[in-house]
Formats: structure tokens, C-alpha cells, sequence
């Protein structure tokens, strides 16, 4: 588009559609992203009843007004299970991939600023974990912790945190070509001094977007994990786990692994829209 | 006589989310069969949209022809349809483009992508096709064209693919030929190799020829006929000797001065003062008022028409018809 | 040709030699103890004793990585430490299951998501493209595993169209079998691929190669399906192979759901009954298909895009 002549400024011709589909996406997203986090914060005054609560004259049963989402099969009610369940879902979800972002981005500036063997090892080592799919890797954190709370936040942190090493790592290299580096440098300012104040402010940005989008993958790791039984151990409820219980009786009553599902697909989905909507609002000539 | 190719009062807008751009505003040109006419001016002039529009190729959206005519054979392009379209394109009338990099498939043989245009146009099989690729890449001068037709462009240099491209355009045998800066791309000494190139095949071929270019210099033994272009609109059109003899409009004069000459010695070519307008700040009048020295009163508020007879014409209002017609005859 | 393929082959000694390296970090370096993990935390120490004696875990720490990276190069993979069985015998029996349910996932997502792609792409901001935005949405935010679970409870418990469990004896039993498991991971899959197509195709029509063929007087669907869809098969294909390793990762949870036999039903097996030499093959075994995924999508890369090889 090298030849341009004349444009006439014509207010009624700027419209961007997709800024307000944008702004929808963004309110849909934070408002779900917002309920998730009051429910896991308030769950104990919202659940009706107590999550390990067993009752064999209760069990299996559908939904009905004194069991929103019913009973599991051990009489348990599954709407307080959610309820609850949002706790482990969404503390894993959340202190996974915060931990890899603190880590990735401190291994990503040490890589960019000091480049040479540092950065061929760091760049290497998260080559690898990179060329494994997350659940692969979680798998494996599994395999040689053994299952659990803890084990499900180092998979995640450690499946996650190459992606951020590398947002950091290259933001990096630019800003250290920059000339004012330079100045600063001259003025004494050590290199911690300077990631914090020229780098950290630059990829404030992408980081938001990254770690949005991540949460959204780390919440579905954590669910899968907890599916196959290597995350959140029983009773604790979590939603991954109400699923692989409710696999046992899914003739009978399929409501407990229906509901927790719905559950982790709208926390997903809500962490995807608000991560797409700060995409577009902070970067706004990406289209994906 | 009928021409070949007229356009008249051919508009592009570009419909941006930041306003209507108006890439090229009201332009008109007529070109004779087998004859050749060199559209020249500065980027960002409406050149470019301008060739695109003629075969119906503009980027859209953003682009659209918004008014005017292009007559081809006596046919409107403006309103032919997409099967028309496709019939015309590549068969009557072709085109050569700026960047040969960019304009080849990357994915595709350089013979399999021109004898595509002999497939599409000549139901020919395709081991037909593929021998008339071969032969039309000998005709632009491509030493072995059986291993350069089987080639991948990557693995050609840059004057071998804008070869390549021209035996696309010219493997058909158009009888309109635009050619968009096609040397710009280019380093020097392919430049001049292209160039000779395109004289041949204007004789060879028979085709009318549009060349579009920012360099006075390459029209100047290139084309008949030339039209010069100023923010979007025609300002002068001349046959290329009386142009080049006794310019019309100020620009013009301009763009002359600038020109490096063997002549005239100077340690500094003068220049035209000021910039294209951008184009959102569009000046009222005529376009070229702001860095104009014969700017009157009148300029700022009017613009003025493309004024003299067909063939020589110039749009300023410090021309009469009288002086145009005193450059005319001091020219020939 | 020839030469970049034995040139790729020779790339892949050191990537699998870093894998396994991987595979033995995670599993002996980590402060994960495999003797507790496996006796439990109140063996008594002779037991250990001898368990580590047992697996080499006395020696020291390279001589037992030379002994791993050996065993599992030559595909010794030992015994299952629970019941004795050997694990190659194993392996060979589960693993069809995992790749057939791979191979089928990936043929749903390309048959689907290509097309639908490349109509979201043509049509783009019309009701194609709509339609794709909301299922990759969809797609992106619905765990595999409950897909699943979904289609599970409608298409085998209340429809009884299709089996619930196993992987089914022979051709036809087995290809009934396959159908949930393989459209749950391929739907998933081909929102990815859709999405996918449709960014690579805009930009490929954006090209100027394209503005050429439309000047030669080129239809417009071939356009689209010959000269675009060609380019863009290049980052379509190497997104693909990276979707394929998620797809593959994803066998180990869509097996459990639909009870359906496979690796990763061994090496969650392994995990829970804490089969220490299990899970250490099935990891192994994982690694490989992972270097070997992108083994493939390199070649198919360079099959598809003539600059590759030269480079």
C-alpha cells in the first residue's frame, strides 16, 4: 500500500468492529474470571453443604432443589463438591504458572542479558521441555514425586516456565541493544537494576497476556492430572478428581462428572476470552 | 481511430478504518494498439493503484474503484464480471510487477507457474504447455531454459526471475502489457539488461505497453507517449519527446531539473521544494500549489482541468491554451 | 533429498540422547526416592536394600545413566516389577492402540480442520468464520478428557450406538471401538487445525504470488486451494506436529476414560502401582514417539516446501 494520494478524515467511517467485540470478550471473561475467584475465596460460606458430607441414603442421586447438581455415589453433594473443588482447581492453576513466570523471567533475562553459555544452556534445556506437551511432562514430575498437591504446582511450574523464559529472554536481547543501556550502565546502575527498571516495564505487556492464556492451560493440566490420580488426592475435592469418581458409576449417575467438567471448561473458557481480549487491547495488530 | 485502452475519470478510494483515502482521483489516459505509454511520477502518487485498477487487481478491501471508466477494446472493465475477468487476465492483457521476489510461488517450478497461463487460457496438455514455457523463457533471453523452467525461484538471482516473470506475461501473447517499476527491484546492471529487454519486446511483440515507473530517465527511449502523475491525478501528458523538450507544468519542470544530466554540469541537482502532501492533509486547488512558484490566487481555491487537446495536455492554471499550443509546435 | 534425510537422521542421535537424559533426571535425580515410591514409606531398610541392589540404584550415578540410555536404546525395557511380565511383550501389545488412536485423531482433525479452516479463511468476518472463532473457543477451553466423558454418557449410555470399554478383537469390533475415543481427541485437535489454517491462509492471500495468479486469470478456488493452500501447508504442517504431540499426550487421558487399552494406560498403571521399570519404559517409549513426531513433521516439511532442502 505504497500509494496513497489524499484521506479524507471521515469520523462516521472509524468504526473498529473488533474493538468492541474486544470489549465484550473482556467483560465476559473478567466478569467469569472474577466469579471463579470470589467462589474460591467464599466457597465455605456459599457451599450448602459439606463437601466430605457422606450419606448412603443420599447416594447418586440427580439434581433436585435440595441437591443442585445432585449427589455422588457416596451420597456427597456435588454442587458443594464444585463449589469447593474451585479451590484446589484454581490454586494450582494459579500458583503454577505465577511460579513459572517468576522463575521463566529470571532465567529469561539472565539469558538475554549475559547471552554466551548461559543463554546456550538455559536456551537448550527449555528447547527441550518445550518439545513435550505439558501433560507429557506433568506425567513424568508425577511419576518421580509421586502424586499430590505439590506435585501438580512443580509439573505445572516446570512445563510452563520455558514459555515465559523465552518472552523475557528476547525482550530482553532488544532492550539490552538499546542505547540508553549503555548510559545506564555509565551510571553505574547494575544489571539487576536495569532488567528491573528497562526490561520488566516492557514486557509488563506480554507477560499479563501470557500468564492469562497459561492459567487457562495450567487449570486443564491440573484437571487432567487429577483425572488420571495424580493430582489432588480423594477425599479433597477437585474437579478433575470428581470426574475420575464419577467414572466409576457413570450409568447410574453421570451428574458429579458432568457438572465438574462444565466447571473446569468455564474457568478455562474464561481465562482463554479474558487472555484473548488483553491480546487485542495490548496488541492490537496481532490477529490470530 | 479506436483505442485500444481508454480510461476516463478513473477513481480508487482506499477504505481505511481511519478514513477514505483517494488513491488515484479522476485519471484519464488513452493508449492506441501496439503503442507504449510511460505513466511517471513520485511514490505515492496513485501509479501503482492505478496499473492494478486497469486489470481489476486492487487489494480489496482496502481498495475500490469508486467511479470513472477503463475501456478495454471498447469492453468496460469497471463493470466485466469475474469470469470475463479471468478470461482477459493473462490472455489480452498481463502484467509485470514491481518486486520479482515476492511475485513468483515460491512452492511451484518457474515452468509449471507459466505454463500455467497456457493451460488456463489455451487448453493445452500440459506437456504442451510446459515446452511453450520452455520457448518463452528462451524469447526473454534465459540461457538453458529447460533447467530454469524445471528450477524453483529461489534458486534463480533476481533478474533471472523478473525474466521469468515476463515470459509469464508475455506467453500468451497480450495485447496489453503493464509493466509496475519493473526494475526498481533490481540492482543497477540488471536494470539496464530488463530495460533492453523491454525495448525488444516492445518491437517483437506487438503489444501496446503501459510502463510505470518513477525514473524519467527509463521512459525516456522506452515509451511513445507519457503521463505524468501528481497526488493521485494526471497532471501533463505529452508525447515523450515533447515533454522532455518543452514541459508544461510546473512539476514537470521540476522533475527535469531534477534529473542528473551529461550536460549540464552542477555540483547539486535542484530539487522541488517541499513534500508530496500527506494524504490526509490534501491542499484545496490544485495539488501542487504549496510548492508551486507560479502559484497564483486562483490555484489555491480551484483545481485546475487537464487543459490542451488529447495527447498534449497539462493541468495548471498558468498555462493557456495558446502556450500549450506554442510548446506543441517549438517540440516537433 | 536424500541427503537432508541422512543429514536429519544423524540430528536425531544427540536429541535422543537429551531426551533420555531428561527422562533419567526426572526419574533418579529429582528428590523423588523410586525404593520408597515404590515399597512405601515404611520398608524396612534390608527391603530397600535389596530393591536398589535389584534396579543398579547403588551404583553410581553415570554408571547407572550409561546402563539406562543403554537398555532403552537397544529397547530392553526389563521386567514389570509387579508381576514379572516382560514389558517389550507388553508394550508391543498396548502400543498399536495408542498410535491407531493417535492416527485416527490426527486424520479427524486435518479432514475437518483444513476445509473448515480454509472456508474461515475465504470468508473471514462472515458466518464460516463466526462458526470457527466460537468452535475453536470451544475447543481451546473444553478439556479432551470430559469431551469425552460427554460423548460417552450420549453416543454409549443413552444412545448404545457405540461400546463403552476396551479397544474390541479385530477389524470391524476394533474400528467400532475407535470412533468415540478417536472423534473426542480429533474434534479437540481439529479446532486447532482450523484456527490454524485460517491465520496461515490470510496470510498467505496477502501475498503478492497470489495478486500474480489472479493476473494470470487463475479461478479463485484454485487460488485458494492450489497456489495458497500450498504455502500455507508449511506452518500448517509444522503446527500440526506440535498438536500431534498434545493429541499424543492426550491418548493417556482419553484411554482412561473409555477404558481403552494403550501406553498410557501403562504408564499411569505403572505410576499408581508403583511399577518403578514400567513407568520407566512407558516414559522412554513416549520420548521417543515425541522425537520421532518431529522427525516426521521435519520431513514432511521438506517433502512440501522446495527451499527446505537446500537450506
Amino acid at each position: 500500500m505504497s500509494d496513497m494520494a489524499q484521506r479524507v478524515v471521515d469520523p462516521a467511517a472509524v468504526r473498529q468492529p473488533r474493538a468492541l467485540v474486544g470489549n465484550k470478550l473482556t467483560v465476559i471473561g473478567a466478569l467469569l474470571t472474577m466469579t471463579l475467584v470470589m467462589v474460591a475465596v467464599l466457597g465455605s460460606w456459599i457451599a450448602p453443604q459439606d463437601p466430605l458430607d457422606q450419606s448412603f441414603v443420599a447416594a447418586s442421586q440427580p439434581p433436585s432443589a435440595e441437591h443442585w447438581f445432585g449427589t455422588d455415589s457416596f451420597g456427597r453433594d456435588v454442587f458443594s463438591r464444585v463449589i469447593i473443588g474451585t479451590r484446589a482447581s484454581l490454586a494450582i492453576g494459579l500458583t503454577g504458572p505465577i511460579i513459572a513466570a517468576l522463575i521463566g523471567v529470571w532465567a529469561g533475562m539472565l539469558a538475554g542479558w549475559f547471552g554466551g553459555w548461559t543463554d546456550r544452556l538455559l536456551s537448550r534445556f527449555s528447547d527441550l521441555l518445550m518439545s513435550f506437551p505439558t501433560l507429557l511432562l506433568g506425567v513424568m514430575i508425577a511419576a518421580a514425586l509421586g502424586p499430590g498437591f505439590q506435585t501438580a504446582i512443580i509439573a505445572i511450574a516446570i512445563a510452563l516456565f520455558p514459555r515465559f523464559l523465552r518472552l523475557a529472554r528476547s525482550a530482553t536481547q532488544v532492550v539490552r541493544r538499546e542505547p540508553f543501556i549503555d548510559a545506564s550502565i555509565a551510571a553505574g546502575r547494575g544489571p539487576v537494576g536495569i532488567m528491573l527498571r528497562h526490561v520488566a516495564p516492557n514486557i509488563a505487556g506480554s507477560l499479563i497476556v501470557a500468564l492469562s492464556l497459561w492459567i487457562a492451560t495450567a487449570i486443564r493440566l491440573e484437571a487432567a492430572l487429577s483425572f488420571l490420580g495424580l493430582g489432588t488426592q480423594p477425599p479433597a475435592p477437585s474437579w478433575g478428581n470428581m470426574i475420575r469418581d464419577g467414572m466409576g458409576d457413570l450409568v447410574g449417575d453421570p451428574w458429579p462428572a458432568a457438572f465438574a467438567g462444565a466447571a473446569i471448561t468455564l474457568a478455562v473458557l474464561g481465562f482463554n476470552m479474558l487472555g484473548d481480549a488483553l491480546r487485542d487491547m495490548l496488541d492490537p495488530e496481532l490477529d490470530t | 481511430m479506436n483505442a485500444l485502452l481508454e480510461v476516463e475519470d478513473l477513481s480508487v478510494h482506499l477504505f481505511t478504518p481511519r478514513g477514505v483515502v483517494r488513491a488515484v482521483d479522476g485519471v484519464s489516459f488513452r493508449l492506441e494498439a501496439g503503442q507504449s505509454l510511460g505513466i511517471v511520477g513520485e511514490s505515492g502518487c496513485g501509479k501503482t493503484m492505478t496499473a492494478l485498477a486497469l486489470m481489476r487487481l486492487l487489494p480489496s478491501p482496502p481498495a475500490r474503484i469508486v467511479g470513472g471508466h477503463i475501456r478495454f477494446n471498447g469492453e468496460d472493465i469497471v463493470d466485466a464480471t469475474d469470469a470475463r475477468l479471468r478470461q482477459l487476465r493473462g490472455s489480452a492483457m498481463a502484467m509485470i510487477y514491481q518486486d520479482p521476489m515476492t511475485t513468483l510461488n515460491p512452492v511451484f517450478s518457474v515452468g509449471e507457474q507459466i505454463a500455467e497461463v497456457v493451460r488456463l487460457h489455451e487448453h493445452a496438455t500440459p506437456q504442451a504447455a510446459f515446452a511453450r514455457a520452455v520457448e518463452a523463457l528462451h524469447q526473454v533471453g534465459i540461457p538453458e531454459p529447460d533447467r530454469c523452467a524445471r528450477a524453483y525461484p529461489h534458486q534463480l538471482s533476481g533478474g533471472m526471475r523478473q525474466r521469468a516473470v515476463i515470459a509469464m506475461a508475455l506467453v500468451c501473447r497480450p495485447r496489453l502489457l503493464i509493466a509496475d517499476e519493473p526494475t526498481t527491484a533490481l540492482d543497477v546492471t540488471i536494470q539496464a539488461q530488463i530495460l533492453d529487454l523491454m525495448r525488444v519486446l516492445r518491437d517483437e511483440s506487438g503489444a501496446a505497453i503501459i510502463l510505470i515507473t518513477h525514473d524519467l530517465g527509463v521512459v525516456a527511449d522506452l515509451v511513445d507517449d507519457v503521463a505524468v502523475m501528481y497526488a493521485g491525478s494526471v497532471v501533463e501528458c505529452a508525447p515523450v519527446a515533447d515533454l522532455f523538450a518543452a514541459p508544461a507544468h510546473p512539476y514537470t519542470q521540476g522533475l527535469l531539473r531534477a534529473m542528473p544530466s551529461l550536460e549540464r554540469k552542477l555540483h547539486r541537482l535542484p530539487t522541488i521544494e517541499g513534500t508530496v502532501p500527506s494524504p490526509a492533509a490534501m491542499p484545496p486547488g490544485c495539488r501542487f500549489h504549496p510548492r508551486c512558484d507560479l502559484a497564483r490566487t486562483i490555484c489555491r481555491d480551484h483545481r485546475p482541468p487537464l487543459l490542451g487537446m488529447p495527447g498534449r495536455s497539462a493541468a495548471c492554471w498558468a498555462l493557456t491554451e495558446f502556450e500549450l499550443s506554442i510548446a506543441h509546435v517549438t517540440a516537433a | 533429498m536424500a541427503g537432508y534425510i541422512l543429514r536429519r537422521l544423524l540430528e536425531l542421535i544427540p536429541t535422543v540422547l537429551l531426551v533420555l537424559t531428561l527422562v533419567f533426571l526426572a526419574l533418579r535425580v529429582l528428590p523423588g526416592d523410586p525404593a520408597i515410591a515404590a515399597l512405601g514409606e515404611y520398608a524396612t531398610p534390608d527391603a530397600v536394600a535389596s530393591f536398589r541392589q535389584k534396579l543398579g540404584l547403588d551404583q553410581p550415578l553415570w554408571a547407572q545413566y550409561l546402563s539406562f540410555v543403554g537398555d532403552a536404546v537397544r529397547g530392553n525395557f526389563g521386567r514389570s516389577m509387579i508381576n514379572g511380565t516382560s514389558i517389550n511383550a507388553l508394550l508391543l501389545q498396548n502400543l498399536p492402540y495408542t498410535i491407531e488412536l493417535a492416527a485416527a485423531a490426527t486424520l479427524i482433525g486435518v479432514v475437518v480442520g483444513i476445509p473448515f479452516g480454509a472456508a474461515a479463511a475465504v470468508w473471514r468476518n462472515h458466518a464460516p468464520d463466526m462458526f470457527s472463532r466460537v468452535f475453536a473457543l470451544a475447543g481451546f477451553s473444553i478439556p479432551d478428557f470430559y469431551f469425552g466423558v460427554l460423548l460417552l454418557i450420549a453416543f454409549s449410555l443413552k444412545l448404545d450406538w457405540f461400546p463403552m470399554l476396551g479397544g474390541g478383537q479385530g477389524l470391524l469390533d476394533g474400528l467400532h471401538h475407535l470412533v468415540l475415543p478417536a472423534v473426542t481427541l480429533g474434534v479437540v485437535m481439529a479446532a486447532f487445525v482450523m484456527r490454524m489454517t485460517r491465520s496461515a491462509l490470510l496470510e498467505v492471500l496477502r501475498r503478492d504470488y497470489v495478486r500474480t495468479a489472479r493476473g494470470k486469470g487463475v479461478p479463485e478456488q484454485w487460488i485458494v486451494f492450489k497456489h495458497a493452500l500450498r504455502n500455507a501447508l508449511i506452518p500448517i504442517t509444522t503446527g500440526l506436529g506440535i498438536y500431534l504431540l498434545t493429541t499424543l499426550s492426550g491418548t493417556i487421558t482419553v484411554e482412561l476414560v473409555f477404558s481403552r487399552p494403550g501406553l498410557g494406560q501403562l504408564l499411569i498403571g505403572g505410576i499408581t502401582a508403583r511399577d518403578y521399570t514400567m513407568v520407566q519404559a512407558g516414559l522412554v517409549v513416549f520420548a521417543f514417539c515425541v522425537v520421532l513426531v518431529n522427525l516426521l513433521t521435519d520431513l514432511l516439511c521438506a517433502l512440501i516446501d522446495p527451499r527446505v532442502t537446500l537450506r
